[in-house]
C-alpha cells in the first residue's frame, strides 16, 4: 500500500512540476519523476513478499505463489523503451530551442515569440 | 488474402518507416516513389479490409499466431476499417503534399533527400502507430501505439525549425502526461482483472464493479485520452501545434490525430467500460465538456485574425461535437460521431492544406492575403469552398449529414444534456458561417487593392497552389461531396456492427 501511495505522490509531483516550473529543461525532468511514477506502480504491482522469479527450479511441481507475476514487469520495459526515446526526442527539441531562442525560460521565451 | 491483410495493414508503415530513410539515403532520387508506392499499398490493404468486414463480417487476427486474451489481437469491423481507410487515404494525399517541402520560411532548416527521406519515414511511422491504436483489441498495445504515433508527430511539428520546435516540445508534454495518465489506469484496470484483451476486459468487469478503483481507472484513462482527443478544457496543446506545423503535416494531424484517440475513447468508454457506473458517469460529463468545447471553440475561432489559426480553434469545436456523440452512445450518436470524423477529417486536411499553402506562398495568414485569390485560382478555391461549406454543414457535403446525425442524435437522447447539445451544434454551425464566410468574401468578392496593406504589384500572376498541395486540396473536396452524397450507403455499414458489437459486450457480460 505504502508503495501505491509513493507512486501517486510521485505522479502528482511529476505532475505539478510539469504545469507550474518556469525552465523547460526542468519541466522535462518533472515529466520523467512522472514516468518514473507509473513504472514504481506496475511494478510493486507484481511484487509478493518471499517469491521469485518465474523460472523453473529443480525438482517438485511449480507453485504459483513461488512466482511474482512476470507480465507487469515486461510491460515496463516497454515503457521504459518508451519513456527514453521520448526523452531523447525532448532533448534534441531543447537544444534547438536553445541555440534559436538563447533560453529555456517559458516566460522569456513567449516574449521572443510575441 | 483475407487473413494476410490484417498483418500487412500494420507491418507495412512501420517497416517502410525504416526502409524509406534508408532508400534516400542510397538512392535519392526514388525516396518519393518509394513513399507513394508504400502509401498506396497501405490504402490498398485498408481498402481490402473494409470491403472484406462489410462482406463477410468482423476479422478477428492473433498476432504471432497467439489467441486472447494471452496473445495481442487485431480487430476488424465495420467501425475500425473505416477508420483505418480515413487515416490511410489521408495518408496518401499528406506523402502526396509532402513534395512541396517545408514552409517557406527562414526558420525552416533547407531541404536534404535524408530529410525528405527522413520526413517521409516519419509519416510512415506515424500512420502505422494511428493504424495500430484503430486496430488493436490490445490496452497495453494501444498505450504503445500511442506513443509511437505521438513520437512520430512530434517529429513533424518540430520539422518546421524556429517556433514549431517549441510547438512540439509544449505537445510533447501534454502527449506525455497524457499517454502516463492512460498507462497508469491501465495499470489500475490490470490490477483488477488480470487482463489487459478488451473483450476479456469487458467480460471480467463486472464483478469488479463495487471496486472504487475502477473508478479511478476509468477516470485516468478518460482524462488521459481526452488530452489527446483535445476535448475542452484540455486542449491547449491543439492551436500552436497546428499553427506551426509545417503545412504538409499539417494537413495530415489535424485530419485525422485527435479524431484517431477520439475512436480509442469510443472503444474504452464507450464500448468496453460503458456498462461500469463510472464509466456511465464519465460518458454524460463528456457530453457537457463537448458541449462546451463546441462553443467555445467556435467563438474562439471568430476571435481570430489568422486562416490557419481559426481553423485550429474550429477544430477545437469539431472534436467536441466528436465527444458528443460518443458521450451519448446511442447507435445514431455514433453514426454522427464516426461520420463526423470522417467528413471532418477530409474537409479540415483540405482547407490546411490551402490555408498552409496560401499562408507559405503569400507570406503572411491574415484574411487580407486571401482577397482576389478566387479569381487567381477558381478550381482551387472552389475546392477550399466545398470544404468550407461542409464545416459550415450545407448539404449536399458531408459536413450535413454529420450533423444531421448529430441532431437527431440529441432530440432522440432529450433531457437537458441533449438540448444542450442541439444548441450547441446549431450555434457552432452559425459560428461557423460566420468565420468561413469572412475568408470566402475576401477570396471572391475583394481585389487585392481593397485589402489595406496592398502589394499586389509584388504579387506573381498564376496558380495560388503548387500541385503537391492543389491535388490534395481539389481531391479531397471531391471526396467531401462524394461522402455527403453516399451517406446512406455508409450509415448501413457501420451501424450493425456497432449494435452487435455492444450486444455482444452485454451478452458477455454474466
Amino acid at each position: 500500500m505504502t508503495t501505491y501511495a509513493f507512486a501517486a505522490a510521485l505522479f502528482t509531483l511529476g505532475i505539478a512540476g510539469m504545469a507550474l516550473l518556469p525552465n523547460l529543461l526542468r519541466k522535462l525532468l518533472a515529466m520523467n519523476v512522472m514516468q518514473v511514477a507509473v513504472i514504481v506502480f506496475f511494478v510493486s504491482l507484481a511484487f509478493k513478499d518471499g517469491a521469485t522469479v518465474p523460472i523453473l527450479g529443480q525438482g517438485g511441481a511449480p507453485q504459483a505463489a513461488e512466482f511474482m507475476n512476470p507480465l507487469p514487469h515486461t510491460l515496463m520495459l516497454t515503457a521504459i523503451v518508451v519513456s527514453v526515446s521520448t526523452t531523447g526526442l525532448a532533448l534534441g527539441l531543447l537544444v534547438r530551442i536553445r541555440s534559436r531562442f538563447e533560453t529555456l525560460n517559458e516566460r522569456r521565451l513567449l516574449d521572443k515569440l510575441r | 488474402m483475407r487473413e494476410l491483410l490484417p498483418g500487412l495493414l500494420v507491418a507495412l508503415p512501420l517497416v517502410g518507416a525504416a526502409l524509406v530513410p534508408l532508400v534516400a539515403a542510397l538512392f535519392r532520387r526514388t525516396t518519393r516513389v518509394a513513399a507513394l508506392t508504400l502509401h498506396a499499398a497501405i490504402f490498398a490493404a485498408a481498402l481490402g479490409l473494409f470491403w472484406s468486414a462489410a462482406a463477410a463480417g468482423p476479422i478477428r487476427y492473433a498476432v504471432g499466431g497467439w489467441p486472447g486474451p494471452w496473445g495481442i489481437e487485431l480487430w476488424f469491423d465495420g467501425l475500425s476499417t473505416l477508420i483505418a481507410l480515413l487515416v490511410a487515404g489521408m495518408a496518401c494525399f499528406a506523402s502526396f503534399a509532402q513534395t512541396f517541402g517545408p514552409d517557406r520560411d527562414r526558420t525552416a532548416p533547407a531541404s536534404t533527400p535524408l530529410r525528405e527521406g527522413l520526413l517521409r519515414g516519419a509519416l510512415l511511422l506515424l500512420v502505422g502507430g494511428l493504424l495500430g491504436i484503430v486496430a488493436t483489441r490490445d490496452v497495453f498495445n494501444l498505450f504503445v501505439f500511442l506513443e509511437i504515433s505521438s513520437l512520430a508527430a512530434y517529429t513533424l511539428v518540430a520539422s518546421g525549425g524556429g517556433r514549431s520546435t517549441v510547438a512540439a516540445f509544449r505537445y510533447l508534454l501534454a502527449g506525455t502526461a497524457a499517454g502516463s495518465l492512460y498507462l497508469f489506469g491501465v495499470g489500475f484496470l490490470y490490477a483488477l482483472t488480470g487482463t489487459l484483451n478488451m473483450d476479456d476486459l469487458a467480460a471480467r468487469l463486472p464483478s469488479v464493479e463495487a471496486d472504487a478503483a475502477l473508478t479511478v481507472a476509468v477516470v485516468l484513462i478518460a482524462v488521459g485520452l481526452s488530452i489527446k482527443a483535445a476535448l475542452f478544457p484540455l486542449h491547449g496543446w491543439l492551436p500552436d501545434t497546428y499553427v506551426y506545423t509545417p503545412t504538409p503535416a499539417a494537413g495530415f494531424i489535424a485530419a485525422v490525430m485527435a479524431k484517431v484517440s477520439a475512436y480509442a475513447l469510443l472503444r474504452l468508454l464507450g464500448e468496453v467500460l460503458a456498462g461500469t457506473t463510472a464509466g456511465a458517469v464519465v460518458l454524460e460529463i463528456m457530453i457537457w465538456l463537448g458541449v462546451a468545447g463546441v462553443v467555445a471553440g467556435g467563438v474562439l475561432a471568430v476571435a481570430q485574425r489568422a486562416v490557419t489559426r481559426m481553423l485550429a480553434w474550429s477544430s477545437i469545436s469539431a472534436m467536441g461535437m466528436i465527444l458528443i456523440g460518443v458521450g451519448m452512445g446511442s447507435a445514431l450518436a455514433i453514426t454522427g460521431a464516426l461520420f463526423h470524423m470522417a467528413a471532418h477529417a477530409l474537409a479540415k486536411g483540405c482547407l490546411f492544406f490551402g490555408a498552409g499553402g496560401i499562408r507559405a506562398l503569400e507570406d503572411g495568414d491574415g484574411v487580407d492575403r486571401w482577397a482576389g485569390l478566387g479569381s487567381r485560382a477558381p478550381w482551387t478555391l472552389a475546392a477550399l469552398t466545398v470544404a468550407a461549406l461542409s464545416m459550415i454543414g450545407i448539404p449536399p457535403t458531408a459536413g450535413f449529414f454529420s450533423k444531421y446525425y448529430l441532431l437527431s442524435a440529441s432530440i432522440a437522447a432529450g433531457g437537458p444534456a441533449g438540448i444542450a447539445a442541439f444548441a450547441a451544434i446549431i450555434l457552432s454551425s452559425l459560428l461557423a458561417t460566420v468565420y468561413f464566410l469572412r475568408v470566402l468574401e475576401a477570396a471572391w468578392f475583394r481585389t487585392p487593392g481593397d485589402a489595406p496593406e496592398a502589394d499586389s504589384e509584388r504579387r506573381p500572376p498564376g496558380p495560388v497552389l503548387p500541385r503537391p498541395l492543389a491535388v490534395p486540396v481539389v481531391g479531397l473536396a471531391v471526396l467531401v461531396l462524394l461522402t455527403g452524397i453516399f451517406a446512406r450507403p455508409f450509415e448501413r455499414h457501420v451501424l450493425p456492427d456497432w449494435e452487435s458489437g455492444t450486444a455482444r459486450i452485454s451478452a458477455e457480460a454474466p
